[in-house]
């Protein structure tokens, strides 16, 4: 509570001193968080991490250059100092003309619901510890030879300060659970919980179902290449989706990361497909109360039916694109903060079972882009991998490659689950609540 | 502003905290961080930053578990009172943990620095960000079309205070630079991209200072490639892959698999394990041509350090020696697990981090030929100087690499650009497909991505032009259609 105080001390006397000392805009960000990991291997704990920081992340413009830096001293002295430094280096640059200010409040904000849990920023240490116990003991139980993952648990407090009267701050809490479980050396299941409240957080439903995959990738035969309809699971589809996520970003619009450039009110995807970024979500794992400028955060919808409807903004792009901020601003660029894709009706047995030659994918990784603009890339499956012929599940498959385009691949969904999946995974960096997704016609390549 | 040198009554009084807890081992790392970071993007200066970071961590054996613990607070009120908590919940695990032993190490006492001839703090703002406004006035001036160029420039120095329990005080400074490039070349509705990174360590002498010329380069082989590249040809044929490449063959395929964490489990549910086992030791991986090492050592280097975060002496490694397995990169965990000594491979991206089995320099021992040996000896093949999209599952079997800038090979001697040709291949054939290695040694940089929370860490990866016979080149796939 202390170096909090000492914390919003320090961001007010910065700001004053900032504009005084000539900036045009302040932006000042607390974030003092705790967290533990328990990390686990081979049925074992192998380390117990934990991490206690306050960092004060500063953002100001003086005549349209704009310089960033994290202040950690909070005496007088050192934010003079730091101070004194911005306003130096900024006048070292060349303005940026991309820049247009922050946004201008005081704003409302509503009290996101689910997303702290003062039981979690008190739990005991033999709680933490019995949740990796008890998961560890419920795999073996259930068949798994060996499981691996992490446990983390984090409680944080944020704060911003800014010239555009923004004045607020929030609390929020996490409880993670990663676990891939073994049956062999080749067959593995990976399951994840990711809640903000102990209430949303149910271990055993992962544990359960990274066993249960596991076990039906046991003996897996090497895979042949070509056409698949293919069925995501929520943490395979999640890590596509992220790519798309960030590719909403004006930034990445700009710098040639995104496949949606230039497509606004254009179709491009299947209309199965409606796709918000939304930071509002109840219980959300990305979900926040205002963006890095101070902005209340709403419910934005990228895409609609197929159709792409909007970018995601801070002020300065959306000045730049004619429009209003979608409150995603991060301090550098526009960041998705909880990308949700809209349930279909799709149980997921039916989709199996409409599958006449396909695949259902539990897990993605290692998507790499050969071309960010056109959307071509590939990604490998990893863990259950599952041949399904004439609507039934065969036997499980190895050494294949997703080979595709990642519009091709959204334009191809056939059809959306009814069941959505909150995730946030080791290559899944903005959490994602989706359903499975099922996909048409998706180009699978193998090794020679 | 000025940053105070790491304290080592701090890390004195951390270690003696811990002693009293009853930690067996303990280890402190205390890091102050300045680093400055500079975006372009399409020609428009975006956001520019400045940090000074410190903080403390501290890592510890209690009842045979392993505990870690970091903050940036350096009170020392506060510092007890994390650790004590961090012993008492790692204590609540050692009936369930591995038993963690280390492989033995003598105590040592080392300062070490990396010179800097141009000094990073020597430089202002506005000369730094002039190295990207030249590298975009380059591309421009090639006058092809470049609708989009995303630049970016760091320098960063750390100094590093590493203590024990066992007595071993090691003081590091390393300087380092990075620039970063993500650009698109179209030609009509065809379009390609290139991303690369350079890094060394050192003052603003080591980043390479022919940026320009190297973006010019780099767009008018693209423009070229999209006017004139043609499909790769079918069948089996012969292939030249040069240094950018091979770099990240070995980095992705004999690197990382050859990491004894990963070997061991210890990363299944992050990078994942290895088709590597510690059976596999001393037998076959590819063919005699194939060397290849992995050096912290190399001056200049971008992965460059000479103790690494358990404060064991660097050395350079042999991962494969004439197509054997020879060695795995180790920490002294996973040593004493199988009974050996570290060879320095424990590395943590910042104080924050717990320290893991990372690669430094890993690269392809040169071999005797000139480049244009090996082309000569191509009847139909590609060469591929350099690549864009690869990836690689994660026990490091099935591999991919697309080429960028590539040339069709016919009876000897480069002739038409080709169309992102494919590589798709498992590791040993790849290995065993080797016939002939160049003595053209060259070095990429990247900033390669282990371990939870996610580090990432500065590392080199090169070798020289290898020459690769009867591998079956895909056929990209096309754009958005």
């Amino acid at each position: 509570m202390i170096e909090r105080l000492l914390a919003m001390h320090a961001a007010s006397m910065l700001k004053r001193t900032l504009l005084r000392m000539g900036a045009d805009d302040v932006i000042v960000l607390v974030d003092e968080t705790k967290a533990l990991q328990l990390k686990f291997a081979n049925n074992l704990f192998s380390a117990v991490q934990s991490w206690s920081s306050a960092d004060l992340e500063v953002f100001a413009s003086v005549k349209k250059r704009c310089v960033s830096t994290t202040l950690k001293m909070l005496s007088a002295d050192a934010v003079k100092q730091c101070a004194a430094s911005i306003i130096e280096f900024a006048e070292a640059l060349p303005p940026n003309d991309d820049f247009f200010g922050i946004a201008r409040g005081p704003f409302r904000y509503r009290n996101i619901p689910g997303i702290y849990d003062s039981r979690i920023s008190k739990i005991s240490p033999d709680r933490i510890v019995a949740f990796v116990t008890d998961a560890l003991k419920l795999s073996s139980s259930l068949g798994a030879s060996r499981a691996s993952g992490v446990l983390d648990v984090h409680s944080s407090s944020n704060f911003i300060l800014t010239s555009g009267g923004v004045k607020t701050a929030e609390r929020s809490t996490g409880v993670y659970l990663s676990i891939r479980a073994f049956t062999d050396k080749d067959a593995s299941g990976h399951s994840l919980q990711a809640a903000r409240t102990l209430h949303d957080f149910r271990p055993a439903d992962s544990v359960k179902e990274a066993v249960h995959y596991a076990m039906l990738a046991a003996s897996p035969k090497q895979g042949e290449a070509g056409k698949y309809d293919v069925l995501f699971t929520p943490l395979a589809v999640a890590n596509l989706l992220d790519y798309l996520g960030s590719a909403a970003s004006a930034f990445s619009v700009e710098a040639g990361l995104s496949c949606l450039a230039g497509k606004i009110n254009k179709q491009v995807a299947s209309d199965k497909l409606t796709f918000y970024d939304d930071a509002t979500y109840p219980g959300g794992f990305g979900a926040t109360n205002f963006d890095h400028e101070g902005v209340p955060t709403r419910r934005n919808k990228i895409i609609d039916r197929g159709v792409l409807k909007t970018y995601l903004h801070n002020t300065s792009t959306a000045e730049k694109y004619k429009t209003a901020t979608t409150a995603n601003a991060g301090l550098i660029s526009p960041e998705p903060f909880n990308l949700v894709v809209e349930p279909g009706e799709g149980l997921f047995d039916e989709m199996v079972a409409s599958i006449k030659h396909g695949l259902i994918v539990t897990n993605l990784w290692y998507t790499r882009f050969n071309n960010y603009e056109k959307g071509d890339f590939s990604a490998i499956p990893r863990d259950a991998l599952l041949l399904v012929e004439d609507g039934k599940v065969k036997h499980s498959l190895r050494n294949l490659r997703i080979s595709d385009n990642l519009l091709r691949v959204i334009r191809n969904i056939k059809a959306v689950g009814n069941k959505p999946a909150q995730i946030k995974a080791w290559e899944v960096e903005t959490p994602v609540i989706s359903p499975a997704v099922l996909v048409s016609g998706v180009t699978v390549t193998r090794p020679q | 502003m000025v940053h105070p040198r790491p304290d080592e009554s701090l890390a004195d009084f951390a270690l003696g905290i811990a002693s009293q807890l009853g930690a067996g081992y303990c280890e402190v790392r205390i890091e102050s961080t300045t680093s400055n970071g500079f975006i372009l993007k399409n020609g428009v200066p975006q956001i520019a930053g400045f940090d000074r970071l410190s903080g403390i961590s501290v890592r510890f054996v209690v009842d045979n578990a392993l505990g870690f613990m970091a903050t940036n607070h350096l009170d020392r009120a506060k510092l007890k009172s994390q650790l004590g908590k961090a012993v008492k919940i790692t204590c609540l695990t050692a009936s369930r943990s591995e038993k963690i032993s280390l492989a033995d190490e003598k105590s040592v006492h080392a300062d070490y620095s990396v010179k800097e001839k141009e000094p990073l703090s020597g430089m202002k703002p506005r000369e730094k960000l002039s190295i990207l406004l030249d590298a975009e006035k380059a591309v421009l001036d090639t006058k092809a079309n470049v609708p989009s160029r995303y630049l970016s420039l760091s320098d960063f120095v750390r100094e590093k205070l590493f203590m024990n329990s066992e007595g071993s005080v090691i003081r590091s400074r390393i300087p380092r630079t990075s620039f970063n490039y993500l650009i698109t070349v179209a030609h009509g509705d065809k379009s390609c991209q290139r991303y690369q990174q350079y890094g060394a360590s050192g003052g603003f002498e080591a980043l390479n200072p022919d940026l320009p010329a190297i973006m010019r380069s780099e767009v008018l082989a693209a423009d070229n490639n999209l006017r004139s590249g043609r499909l790769p040809p079918e069948g089996n044929v012969d292939l030249i892959c040069a240094p950018n490449v091979v770099g990240i063959m070995v980095h992705e395929s004999v690197g990382h698999p050859y990491e004894a964490d990963r070997i061991l489990g210890r990363e299944a549910a992050q990078a994942g394990e290895s088709f590597v086992t510690k059976e596999m030791l001393n037998t076959r991986i590819g063919s005699e041509a194939v060397n290849v090492s992995d050096d912290p050592t190399l001056p200049s280097s971008f992965g460059l350090y000479l103790y690494d975060d358990e404060g064991v002496q660097a050395r350079k490694k042999r991962l494969i020696s004439k197509g054997i397995i020879t060695e795995f990169l180790h920490n002294r965990e996973t040593a004493a697990s199988l009974g050996i000594k570290s060879n320095a491979a424990s590395r943590a991206a910042s104080f924050e981090h717990e320290p893991i089995i990372r690669m430094s320099n890993t690269f392809m021992e040169p071999g005797s030929f000139s480049e244009e040996e090996l082309i000569e000896g191509v009847k139909l093949g590609v060469y591929i100087k350099n690549f864009m999209e690869w990836n690689i599952d994660d026990r490091r079997l099935n591999q991919k690499y697309v080429g960028s800038e590539a040339y069709l090979i016919k009876n000897g001697r480069l002739t038409t650009p080709v169309f992102k040709p494919m590589i798709e291949i498992d590791t040993p054939r790849l290995y065993s497909s080797i016939d002939a290695v160049a003595k053209n040694l060259e070095f990429s940089a990247g900033t390669c991505g282990k371990g939870e929370p996610m580090q990432g860490i500065p590392v080199t990866m090169g070798g020289p032009s290898i020459r690769l016979r009867n591998i079956r080149l895909a056929k990209s796939i096309p754009n958005d259609q």
